[in-house]
């Protein structure tokens, strides 16, 4: 099995490898910012596998909006919350045999899928590269073919979420939220 | 003759000259027999990324020194002063003295700063301007890769200079640090929107997102730049990406994150010696950086500034296309450093006013006045 | 594909390159004796009091997540403007995997318009909600 390994395979594992070593620091590390840093390393392997995919849009959208936006917004939420970068966290379940359970279920799961990730005979070929062009004919097109109406969906989608968080984080008639608050 | 010099320099012959020369332009300057076998394969034509890799790092080091002395001399002469003058000629070496004395320095760690993220924090500044480095045109065939998602490319591994500003205020466990991190934070999530939705003008109107097919976009005379091809939305653009890019890079006026008269030096107050000069490295590769996209997207890239008339074009596409690139960058490095010894510092909520409720607003509606120029077939 | 492989060689020589700088540094630099004063956090010379990790204002909150939406929205307008000037020109989008697919100028400036306008609505809604005031 060995001298069937491609280069692409090699990057699979190691950005697999990288991806499964990030996620298990992000939960396991007892410091929120050190969480937020290995997550990036997580998401950003992850765009590694988009490129492998040679869906570079994907890619670019993962390091420009997850990477970029949301690990950035994350960050800018713990350093607005009072020391909890330097609090030590207790985990949410305590029960090591419920835990134990879970995570064996967890990887018989993952395990399921080993066959046929082994056999020689699967599909090789490799994913056509769908270039900015195309992601952005499909997003437009007006036939049954297209992504019209999704599109337009992720507009209000995000506007719902915008006006959602505004209204929550405007909402500071707590006096509790008042005081020692610096610019 | 003529019909010859205007083949060599039509659109065609430019886009189809060689890639990734970089490595052939190092290796003509080596002899072809080496008896290393290593050296002799670093040369070889197949690792000419690698080659361009280094050539690139040593580029960036060098520019970063030249930029330091820049500054301070074009600072100097605004302050009718003359600037660093013993170290070299013209005091050109004088940012490589400082460097020299930046490695000789201690690295101070204060007292209850989280050493992994303290030391964490230089690396991706530095590390996030390479990586735009990667994909800048500088001539017709000098560019390490050319990627079809160019712009937004850049516009996504730019916005990972914020980590390293954002961990080195939080790690460094000072108040100032961590006020100017905020403040920087703000500040360059905010414009950096500007940033992408001027870039997107252009993307829409040369229909390319690959940074060599925009330049190529603007082949012909200096009319079809787009700064100057359209009636007004390009001098608008540009403008907004002027002052948009300037506000990223946390330069003057919009210095707010490290204004000295209220936060000492802003995030990085507790850095000091080598850890500081790769903020500080990273800064003034930056600025390089937003000139040379600004160059790219607006004034032509490495393109000749030709006005139609025979003569004076052939004279023009004479001078290397690198040239041209540089001398825009810089005319445009210029004007970043006459806007910082100019004019005053706004305030905070001023500053977040102008990005807004100003500047976005704008942007929004230049994109959707030149599309609709576009629709009704009044453009280009 | 090689171009990616290639950035991310880049990404390691420059991370090699901030990491050399820094090793270099610590073999060669001065190292001072430490003492108690050494290790303060600079508040201008006098001694640091209080807690460093101060509380912030919600404003930054809400500016980051204004931009977060902002963010997403460029993204997705960069493959659309891309095939703007296309279908200008030509009438129509000429795809890999498919027949060219057809769309009227017209059509694609209405539908970034609807794409926009919801966002220049929430704009105006932080706006008009104060959010974008800064207190």
């Amino acid at each position: 099995m060995l001298s069937s390994i491609t280069i692409q395979d090699l990057f699979f594992f190691v950005l697999s490898s990288v991806i499964i070593f990030g996620a298990i620091m992000v939960v396991s590390s007892k410091n929120l910012i050190h969480s937020a840093i290995n997550l990036i390393l997580c998401l950003f392997s992850t765009a590694g596998l988009f490129i492998l995919l040679n869906a570079e849009f994907v890619a670019i959208a993962q390091v420009m909006v997850y990477i970029g936006g949301v690990v950035v917004f994350m960050l800018f939420t713990i350093f607005l919350t009072t020391r909890l970068g330097e609090e030590h966290l207790e985990p949410l379940f305590k029960n090591k045999f419920f835990n134990g359970t879970i995570l064996v279920m967890a990887a018989c799961w993952v395990a399921s899928f080993i066959p046929s990730v082994i056999d020689p005979e699967r599909d090789q070929t490799f994913a056509q590269n769908a270039s900015l062009t195309e992601v952005g004919a499909r997003f437009l097109d007006l036939r049954e073919s297209g992504f019209i109406v999704p599109f337009e969906v992720i507009s209000v989608l995000i506007l719902v979420a915008m006006i959602g968080a505004i209204a929550i984080a405007k909402n500071d008639n707590d006096p509790k939220n008042k005081d020692e608050v610096s610019n | 003759m003529a019909k010859e010099e205007l083949a060599k320099n039509s659109l065609e012959a430019l886009k189809n000259a060689d890639q990734h020369p970089v490595g052939d332009v190092i290796r003509k300057y080596f002899s072809e027999n080496f008896e290393n076998e290593f050296i002799a394969h670093v040369f070889s034509s197949s690792s000419n990324i690698l080659l361009s890799i280094l050539v690139m790092t040593a580029f960036a080091g060098g520019t970063a020194s030249f930029l330091i002395w820049l500054e301070r001399k074009v600072c100097a002469r605004m302050q009718v002063r003359l600037g660093p003058t013993r170290v070299g000629p013209f005091g050109l070496l004088q940012s490589i003295a400082d460097g020299i004395k930046l490695v000789f320095k201690e690295m101070l760690r204060p007292k209850g700063a989280d050493p992994f993220i303290f030391y964490l924090a230089p690396f991706l500044p530095a590390t996030a301007s390479f990586l735009v480095l990667a994909v800048i045109p500088f001539d017709k065939n000098i560019q390490v890769v050319d990627i079809d998602v160019g712009a937004l490319y850049v516009i996504a591994v730019s916005g990972f200079g914020i980590f390293g500003i954002l961990l080195g205020g939080w790690a460094s466990n000072s108040k100032y640090s961590l006020l100017g991190a905020m403040r920087a934070g703000a500040q360059m999530i905010s414009y950096e929107i500007s940033v992408g939705l001027g870039l997107l003008l252009i993307v829409m109107l040369s229909g390319e997102t690959s940074l060599r097919e925009i330049v190529f976009s603007q082949y012909g005379t200096v009319n079809n730049w787009w700064i100057f091809k359209l009636p007004i939305f390009g001098i608008i653009a540009f403008i907004l990406f002027l002052i948009s890019s300037t506000a990223e890079l946390n330069r003057g006026p919009f210095d707010l994150p490290e204004a000295e008269s209220e936060l000492s030096a802003g995030f990085h107050t507790e850095y000091s010696g080598i850890t500081f000069s790769m903020f500080f490295l990273a800064e003034f590769i930056n600025m390089f950086i937003a000139g040379a996209i600004g160059t790219t997207f607006f004034l032509g890239g490495f393109l000749p500034f030709t006005i139609g008339i025979e003569g004076f074009d052939n004279i023009m596409f004479m001078i290397p296309g690198w040239a041209w690139f540089f001398a825009k960058t810089y005319f445009i490095i210029f004007l970043f450093m006459w806007f910082r010894w100019s004019f005053p510092r706004p305030r905070i909520d001023q500053l977040m006013n102008l990005e807004w409720k100003f500047m976005l607003p704008a942007n929004l509606l230049n994109i959707i006045i030149a599309g609709a120029f576009l629709t009704l077939g009044w453009l280009l | 594909m090689e171009a990616y492989i290639a950035i991310a060689a880049y990404c390691f020589v420059g991370l090699l390159f901030v990491g050399g700088a820094l090793v270099a540094s610590k073999l060669v630099a001065f190292t001072s004796e430490n003492t108690d004063v050494k290790g303060q956090p600079y508040e201008c010379g006098i001694e640091a009091f209080g807690d460093s990790r101060i509380r912030f204002k919600i404003g930054y909150f809400i500016y980051a997540l204004i931009f977060l939406v902002f963010d997403v929205e460029s993204l997705f307008l960069y493959p659309c403007m891309r095939i703007f000037k296309q279908v200008v020109e030509t009438g129509k989008v000429v795809s890999q995997f498919s027949q060219p697919i057809e769309i009227a100028p017209i059509v694609i400036f209405m539908e970034l318009s609807v794409f926009f306008f919801v966002l220049i609505f929430g704009l105006i809604y932080a706006w008009r909600k104060g959010a974008l005031k800064w207190e």
